[in-house]
């Protein structure tokens, strides 16, 4: 093992910071609400719920509206149409209003992305979303999001546990059955689409479902049921992320497929092992969780891919450039993809990924390659992007109008400030907090 | 000796789904300790009248008249409403009866576990209070429902089909259990039945529930006692 368990964790907690926290805070809410949705049989909820945050959020951005307004808003139409009494009035199941919101919603993303010029790296980025994406305003939001839509289905834990297993009963027993069941849904769609920009559909259905699913494997009540939800959450979210740092794999599919071994570890433990009780099936699943993540994190690194090799950061071309570009002056652009160096097609996707890599591993070393990207006037989104990434390394907004071209007085007047800081400050790596003069 | 003031009381009653009218000026009176049994055919209306009783169905006219504001009622659905895939043991089912004490967060009293316990004991539930619910039979989920309203305090206990699905034996079981509740405990037991053999000896009076009318009716009023519609009751 060429680095130790606690050496590689502080690492990652160094790497992802404020987004580590947050992380798990999305998989607690995410578990928290998974194990009713699983158990009010409305999986399919969670699943367009999640898509239509993602249009949302391609929607906000095409708007310029901030991500979370839109990905609220799609979330909010999924939440009143399920409201209305599609069954009586159409005679159709539910399910089917659900497949048709779920269809509109994947294709209106891409066709919203399409038609912007979008790339099929910006595409994935929404539909999966990364942790290590997330800017401070991200963290910000999704906790004043995340911590009173839980608190909330804490506090009504009782009567909606009630509610839920039976209605009618809870009714005559004075629980207020459907504003109960409306709040669950609004709670729900809010905390999909806060968490959707950096946990991304795979992940946030992942939490929804098969983190509940592990839960009712391995316990009859409902108590014991949330708590392992949140625990399994928590084990597979920390332990995917240390895999995918180790073998430099994706963050949120490494945590999804870690969730699905836990789900099989946890029916094998029911099903293919019948001396295990209820009480045996839970310390089974996580020894054996445990002893999976112990092997993939001790492989000693010759096993791995040499490719795999984590600890060393990937050489930046963002760093390369700031390195050049800190005289007066803007830098070039990075990355061009054409021979010898020509800029064959603006690849905004790749390029607004480095900035944004560059601003997040160097911070004001970052700003230079920023500026000369937003110069370039991309497509909103990606200019959207970088701006996010900039003020974040700013430690404040640069005030960049995202709707303006950069020929804009007021951009003008913010690259000026911002050179002019840049100028006046030394240079070094560690300056996400610096204010620059302006 | 005088008559006690109904406990129940429906007044010009009509129930409808959209524009289907489903039962019609219905006036009823139900006494306290009555154990009632609603007989009639498939999709007569019996559900949506006790529906109705309790406050689950909006009536399109009339009026119903309850002490349910200060007395919540006991309700057993069909076993069916219960989602049996719910991480629940028969003790959580019979704890949920206490809701209208507990409210949203207080925690409950010893003596809250106590009362719970002896219901589970009183139904020859003792030993299974710790189990799943869906690991129960059906005669047993049954019972932990009915213990369920009485841990709500009720003096009212309105049931759908309570021996819908199950076995000759539990069937008896049940509905003696119901009518010992009614001539011993004093409570109001108002069910939906299919068949009659099983309540003919423990009542004189049923509600004939049929084409869009209802009314309590003795036995040897009731149709089919008559030979008509005998078919299908």
């Amino acid at each position: 093992m060429s680095e130790s368990f606690f050496g590689m964790l502080a690492t990652v907690l160094d790497i992802y910071g404020a987004a580590f926290p947050v992380g798990l805070a999305i998989a607690a809410a995410g578990a928290l609400f998974g194990v009713f949705v699983v158990l009010k049989r409305v999986v399919f909820i969670g699943v367009t719920l999640s898509e239509a945050a993602a249009c949302g959020i391609a929607l906000g951005l095409l708007m310029g509206w901030h991500p979370f307004v839109g990905a609220l808003l799609t979330a909010m139409v999924v939440v009143v149409l399920l409201g209305l009494p599609f069954e009586r009035w159409l005679r159709l199941p539910r399910d089917t209003l659900l497949g048709v919101l779920f269809v509109a919603f994947s294709g209106g993303s891409i066709v919203l992305v399409a038609k912007s010029g979008f790339g099929l790296e910006q595409v994935k980025t929404l539909l999966f979303g990364s942790l290590l994406f997330a800017s401070s305003q991200d963290l910000w939001l999704i906790m004043g999001v995340l911590v009173p839509c839980t608190a909330w289905l804490l506090i009504s834990l009782r009567p909606t546990t009630y509610a839920f297993l039976d209605p009618d009963a809870a009714s005559v027993l004075g629980i207020p059955v459907k504003a109960l069941e409306l709040a669950f849904f609004v709670a729900l769609g809010a905390v999909v689409a806060a968490a959707s920009k950096i946990a991304g559909v795979l992940l946030i259905f992942c939490y929804l479902v098969v983190a509940p699913g592990v839960a009712l494997l391995l316990h009859h009540r409902l108590g014991g049921v949330l708590v392992i939800a949140v625990g399994v959450a928590w084990l597979a979210t920390v332990g995917g992320i240390l895999v995918s740092y180790r073998f430099d794999l994706p963050p949120n599919q490494t945590v999804g497929l870690l969730h699905c071994a836990m789900f099989l570890l946890a029916v094998l433990t029911r099903t293919g092992l019948p001396g295990l009780s209820w009480g045996k099936g839970l310390p089974a699943t996580v020894v054996g969780t445990l002893v999976l993540l112990g092997w993939l994190l001790t492989i000693p690194s010759t096993e791995v891919s040499e490719a795999g090799a984590p600890p060393q950061p990937p050489a930046c071309p963002v760093c390369q450039a700031s390195a050049t570009a800190l005289s007066p002056g803007l830098p070039t652009a990075p990355v061009m993809d054409g021979p010898a160096g020509e800029p064959a097609s603006p690849n905004w996707p790749e390029r607004a990924r480095q900035v944004r890599e560059g601003l997040h591993h160097h911070g004001r070393a970052g700003i230079p390659a920023a500026l000369a990207l937003l110069r370039e006037d991309p497509p909103l989104l990606f200019r959207s992007q970088v701006v996010a990434a900039l003020d974040q390394a700013l430690g404040a907004p640069s005030g960049w109008q995202i709707r303006a071209p950069a020929s804009d007085p007021a951009n003008l007047a913010v690259l000026a400030r911002c050179l002019g800081g840049l100028a006046t400050v030394s240079p070094g790596h560690s300056g996400t907090g610096e204010k620059i003069g302006r | 000796m005088t008559e006690p003031e109904p406990i129940i009381r429906c007044r010009d009653v009509t129930l409808a789904y959209g524009q289907d009218v489903v039962l019609e000026k219905v006036d009823l009176e139900i006494a306290p300790g009555s154990f009632l049994p609603f007989v009639g055919p498939n999709g007569a209306g019996k559900t949506t009248l006790l529906r109705a009783i309790l406050g689950l169905k909006e009536t399109e006219a009339g009026t119903i008249t309850t002490p349910f504001d200060r007395l919540p009622p006991g309700f057993v659905a069909q076993h069916q409403s219960i989602d049996l895939l719910f991480p629940v043991v028969a003790r959580d089912i019979v704890m949920m009866g206490l809701f209208p004490r507990l409210g949203w967060w207080r925690r409950p009293s010893t003596e809250d576990r106590r009362q719970v316990d002896r219901l589970l004991v009183r139904f020859n539930l003792g030993a299974h209070g710790g189990k799943a619910f869906h690991e129960l039979s059906g005669g047993m989920r049954q019972k932990v429902l009915i213990a369920r309203a009485l841990a709500a305090g009720a003096e009212v206990l309105i049931m759908d089909e309570p021996t819908a699905m199950l076995d000759a034996d539990s069937e008896n079981e049940l509905i003696g259990l119901l009518h010992d509740l009614a001539v011993r405990d004093g409570k109001t037991v108002l069910f939906a039945q299919h068949g009659l053999d099983l309540v003919r000896n423990l009542t004189s009076q049923v509600c004939w529930v049929h084409r869009g009318r209802a009314a309590v009716m003795r036995w040897q009023d009731l149709p089919s006692a008559r030979g008509e519609e005998a078919a299908h009751v």
